[in-house]
């Protein structure tokens, strides 16, 4: 194609930009009849190259109206009002008639509806926001003119439910008119799985670039001690300051909203130049969030506190800095981070990277080399899951009646779902109509009503539930805050629940003083008073990713020599030569050493898997079973993403014995059975399959979302309908995301015969930190306070000089 | 079973880790808000809730009374869940509580969710409230009686078992008030810190949380 008579190449040249070769190369491949996945780096054109074939599209043909002509799909709503906006400049500036419009949940009902009646000829929108569209009884109509759907950063939807409503509405799409699909991601590894994911059937082709230039990662050194637990950067805060006065615009990412709000309030404390620092994370409330984008793109704020809220894909185009405050705990994912500062594709990355403590230092130096060497992870693909499939047929039926034999074939073409059996299938099926008792007992109630060959759905009253509970992204009980007459955000009611009246918090940057709860809106105001709790949000921790875990663990074997340490690193480098031993290459390294704990001894076990902590955490259960088996009493233990501490009563002799590999087949399923994780699973899977409702016409009010304890019915389940649908999907989801089942039983076979025990009289310097967590777990976390740390710290530092 | 003895209005009761009020000296079991079929009640809302919890609050009924000698029981309101319950109630159900109403004399003091005119005729005695030696039996707490032990409220509480907060059924007692947890096997509960519970014992008062194996005992002043 001779490009120089793209008017979308002329624009770029105006603009002083470069038409790229993917770009022209994706272009090529569409008008073949072909499907495309564009994988280029962040600040590569891809938003552009994705829409191209689009807008080119829309030139040749000359359309005058053309609604719905392309779906753009992305897993952000932030992401779909930015690519609008980047979109609307060429489209302006090549007096484009192109109406783009975008549709997420913050959509209001008004302008849903009069987008239906005049549609935008390209929509930008959200998986959850597609299965809307998809459920309504106009879909055939409302697609007939589609020709292109763009799926924004690809690789988050194949491991994840989301992908799998995605894959089955894409499929269902499909078989109403056909359309070609445009992934967009700039960290693909495995490229013929997602070609899969793609098509299930035709072929597709992939465009692939890489970036020639690798980012500049440093690790921020500070003066100060490295902690040897926890999460808090605050020691490393006036070094972190001063490079945030280097630049004239920065992101700070962080792990947690915990660690978001600690390192926001740590900074302004400091702000003596009165630099503008914003915190964003995704409790706040909508508004705040829009206000702090709205305010980086036009340069109003200097610096952002950030969390994975914004990861993905936000061009701002201006951003100097991007720090990761705590361990990466994925390469592909500090990738993305550190892509927010890529003005183009030929200008290096800038990141710092600030460990908050020793494990997390080697952390960084193994993602830094892993970044350079541009050895990325794996993507992890999913089996598509049955409670997203339960809720997919009732958006079909809400839509239109369907064949039972259709439906199935069609859901087989989505990739997630090629295996699914028929039994399976059936069984969900009857799951969606009345439940899926073996007593039958809801059949005169069911959802559907089948005529013959079709189903079809009973009555209206479904639409509204379906639409009030659509998606698979399943939160804890949210209470709104509410500060004056403002609301601030979303807040867990687990949290509230365990604050007083007076009791003081942080959220959002504000010092605040809770008061009392109504309904399901918690009050609180604004206090100058000292806070003392930090709402921790659950499951903001990621795992150490297995790539990067067996890069920490070269690192490790090789003692960290020719590692740039920082003094207080070195000194801890050194105590665990000199009292222990780095664990060698395939070496599982497990320590044993007794300590006084008050008045009694203490026996301690240290095990260093480098498995991350999900693995750990099974892991940590299962062993605690065997320590029992064999008669000693433990006390319990913690887990974090490098090892496992264990505590108990008397010297264990049998460690060959605990580790071995037999304990998935005796101790797993046990302890499946009793673990109270597993009951959290399943209150996830009864909301995305419907068989109880978060959301009800009239329930806002009360407060009152999950009428239901699902503990109870999950109990009632396992003892009367022990093979029910639910209870495979459950084990089915546990096996993979509580147990990460392949991960462990991979690790037991490494570690077979290569367990090294080193017999110490004192902890270990890698023990330390382990050592260190367990005591906080002791005391009540609500009266936790840092002298109790640091004096713990300080305790077991003289123990180390001691010596 | 595990229980504790607790002495109200000067009598002797027994608190049992299920949910159970017995009076051992006059042979009678109290036990409160039990709504039968609450979970089939759903399904007109298209939430098929294993239909199962009925079923459930009667075999552990039936287990007490196996136990205990039991003359006589007091249902303290909210029997059913709904008007239809008895329509949705699965035959093996019907046939246990029958069973029961056929054996022990039985009476319902009826609360806001007892339907009466479906209640009517089964061999259940019904009334707002019974007296028995100076002590009121009746759904709500009572206006004018000054020993009331009543059910309604669900109430639950907080405990803190290895740092990890969970909740559990419990009583409530101070020297004039006697508060039953629900007895029924999905219903849900209501804090025990909520101004409607707290305006009913202020000053002082016990809890007795319930887990499945165990009766504990708080003990409350302000």
């Amino acid at each position: 194609m001779k490009f120089k008579h793209n008017p979308i190449g002329l624009w770029l040249k105006k603009k002083g930009w470069v038409l790229y070769d993917h770009q022209i190369e994706t272009l090529n491949f569409i008008k073949q009849g072909f499907d495309v996945i564009l994988h280029a780096p962040t600040g590569g054109g891809k938003t552009i190259g994705g829409f191209m074939p689009s807008i080119d599209d829309f030139i040749n043909n000359n359309y005058k109206s053309q609604p719905f002509h392309t779906l753009y799909i992305s897993p952000l709503k932030a992401l779909t009002a930015d690519v609008q906006r980047n979109l609307l400049d060429p489209i302006n500036s090549l007096s484009l008639n192109i109406k783009v419009e975008t549709r997420t949940s913050d959509t209001s009902t008004y302008n849903k509806a009069k987008q239906i009646k005049k549609p935008p000829n390209f929509l930008m929108t959200t998986p959850e926001s597609f299965a809307l569209l998809m459920a309504r009884t106009d879909v055939i109509d409302l697609f007939k003119n589609l020709k292109f759907v763009i799926i924004d950063e690809l690789h988050t939807f194949f491991d994840s439910k989301r992908g799998h409503l995605l894959s089955l509405n894409l499929a269902r799409l499909r078989s109403i008119k056909p359309f070609q699909i445009i992934g967009l991601s700039a960290t693909l590894k495995d490229t013929d799985l997602a070609k899969k994911y793609i098509s299930n059937i035709k072929d597709t082709k992939l465009v692939s670039t890489h970036s020639k230039v690798v980012p500049e990662i440093t690790i921020l050194k500070s003066a100060n001690r490295i902690p040897w637990s926890g999460h808090s950067p605050r020691y490393a805060i006036s070094e972190i300051y001063s490079e945030i006065l280097k630049f004239k615009s920065s992101i700070l990412f962080v792990n947690t909203r915990a660690q978001a709000e600690v390192l926001f309030e740590s900074l302004w404390a400091i702000n003596n130049k009165n630099k503008k620092i914003a915190i964003h994370h995704g409790s706040l409330e909508k508004e705040l969030r829009k206000k702090v984008e709205k305010e980086i793109i036009e340069g109003h704020v200097e610096c952002v506190v950030a969390t994975s809220s914004l990861d993905l894909g936000l061009d701002w185009g201006n951003i100097d800095l991007v720090m990761q405050i705590g361990a990466p705990k994925g390469v592909a994912r500090l990738v993305q981070r550190i892509g927010r500062a890529n003005h183009t594709i030929n200008t290096p990355s800038r990141a710092i990277l600030v460990p908050t403590n020793c494990f997390e230092f080697v952390e960084c130096i193994a993602a830094k080399k892993c970044v350079e060497l541009n050895i990325l992870e794996d993507e992890k693909y999913s089996e598509g899951s049955l409670d997203v499939l339960a809720q997919h047929i009732v958006g079909v039926a809400i839509s239109q009646k369907f064949k039972k034999e259709d439906l199935y074939k069609q859901i087989k073409e989505a990739w997630p779902y090629r295996n699914l059996n028929i039994d399976d299938f059936e069984k969900t099926l009857s799951f969606v109509e009345n439940g899926g008792y073996s007593l039958q007992a809801y059949e005169e109630y069911s959802r559907l009503r089948s005529d013959g060959d079709y189903f079809q759905i009973r009555d209206k009253s479904l639409v509204t539930k379906y639409k009030m509970n659509v998606g698979t992204i399943v939160e804890a009980e949210m209470l709104r805050l509410r500060v004056g007459n403002r609301y601030l955000g979303n807040i867990e009611e687990w949290f509230i629940n365990g604050l007083s009246a007076g009791d003081t918090f942080i959220f959002g940057g504000k010092r605040l003083m809770f008061e009392k709860v109504v309904g399901n809106i918690a009050y609180a105001k604004i206090t100058a008073l000292e806070h003392k709790k930090i709402p921790s949000f659950k499951g903001g921790n990621l795992p150490l990713s297995t790539h990067l875990s067996k890069t920490v663990r070269e690192i490790f074997s090789q003692r960290l020599e020719g590692v740039d340490l920082p003094d207080s690193l070195k000194k801890w480098s050194e105590l665990q030569t000199k009292f222990s031993s780095f664990p060698k290459e395939n070496e599982f390294l497990v320590e044993t050493f007794k300590r006084k704990n008050g008045k009694h001894e203490n026996y301690y076990l240290a095990a260093h898997p480098f498995e991350g902590r999900n693995t750990h955490q099974t892991l940590g259960f299962l062993i605690l079973r065997r320590i029992k088996k064999l008669g000693v009493q433990p006390f319990g233990f913690v887990a974090n993403d490098y090892s496992i501490l264990f505590s108990f009563s008397k010297e264990i002799k049998d460690i060959d014995f605990l580790f071995s590999q037999d304990i998935l087949i005796e101790d797993l399923y046990e302890w499946l059975e009793e673990t109270p994780l597993i009951k959290r699973l399943f209150r996830e899977i009864a909301i995305i399959s419907g068989l109880i409702y978060k959301n009800l016409p009239g329930n806002q009010k009360t407060g009152k979302q999950v009428t239901f304890n699902t503990d109870l019915i999950f109990e009632v389940l396992r003892k009367h309908e022990p093979h029910h649908i639910l209870l495979k999907i459950t084990t089915e989801n546990a096996k993979k995301d509580l147990v990460d089942l392949d991960r462990l039983s991979r690790f037991l076979l490494r570690i077979k015969n290569k367990i090294k025990i080193n017999k110490l009289n004192r902890a270990s310097a890698l023990a330390f930190s382990l050592l260190f967590e367990y005591h906080k777990e002791k005391p009540d976390k609500n009266e936790l306070d840092n002298f109790y740390l640091e004096k713990l710290e300080n305790e077991l530092l003289e123990e180390v000089n001691a010596l | 079973m595990h229980y504790k003895d607790v002495y109200f209005a000067g009598k002797k009761f027994s608190i049992f880790s299920n949910g159970e009020l017995y009076w051992q000296n006059k042979k009678t079991l109290i036990i409160s808000d039990l709504h039968f079929e609450k979970g089939s009640f759903f399904s007109e809302s298209n939430q098929f809730i294993p239909p199962f919890d009925t079923f459930e609050t009667l075999i552990q009924l039936t287990n007490f009374i196996n136990d205990n000698p039991v003359e006589k029981i007091i249902f303290l309101g909210d029997l059913i869940h709904d008007k239809l319950a008895f329509q949705r109630m699965s035959e093996n159900s019907k046939k246990i509580f029958f069973r029961i109403l056929e054996n022990i004399n039985c009476t319902l003091t009826v609360g806001n969710h007892d339907n009466m005119s479906f209640l009517k005729d089964i061999g259940l005695n019904l009334t707002d409230n019974i007296i028995i030696d100076g002590i009121c039996f009746s759904h709500f707490p009572s206006i004018d009686q000054r020993f009331s032990v009543f059910g309604h409220y669900h109430p639950k509480v907080k405990l803190t078992v290895n740092s990890r907060g969970i909740w559990t059924p419990c009583f409530i007692l101070n020297k004039e008030r006697l508060l039953m947890p629900s007895y029924g096997y999905y219903t849900g509960g209501l804090s025990i810190k909520s101004s409607e519970i707290q305006k009913l014992f202020d000053k002082q008062y016990e809890i007795f949380p319930l887990t499945k194996e165990k009766v504990y005992k708080l003990e409350f002043k302000k």
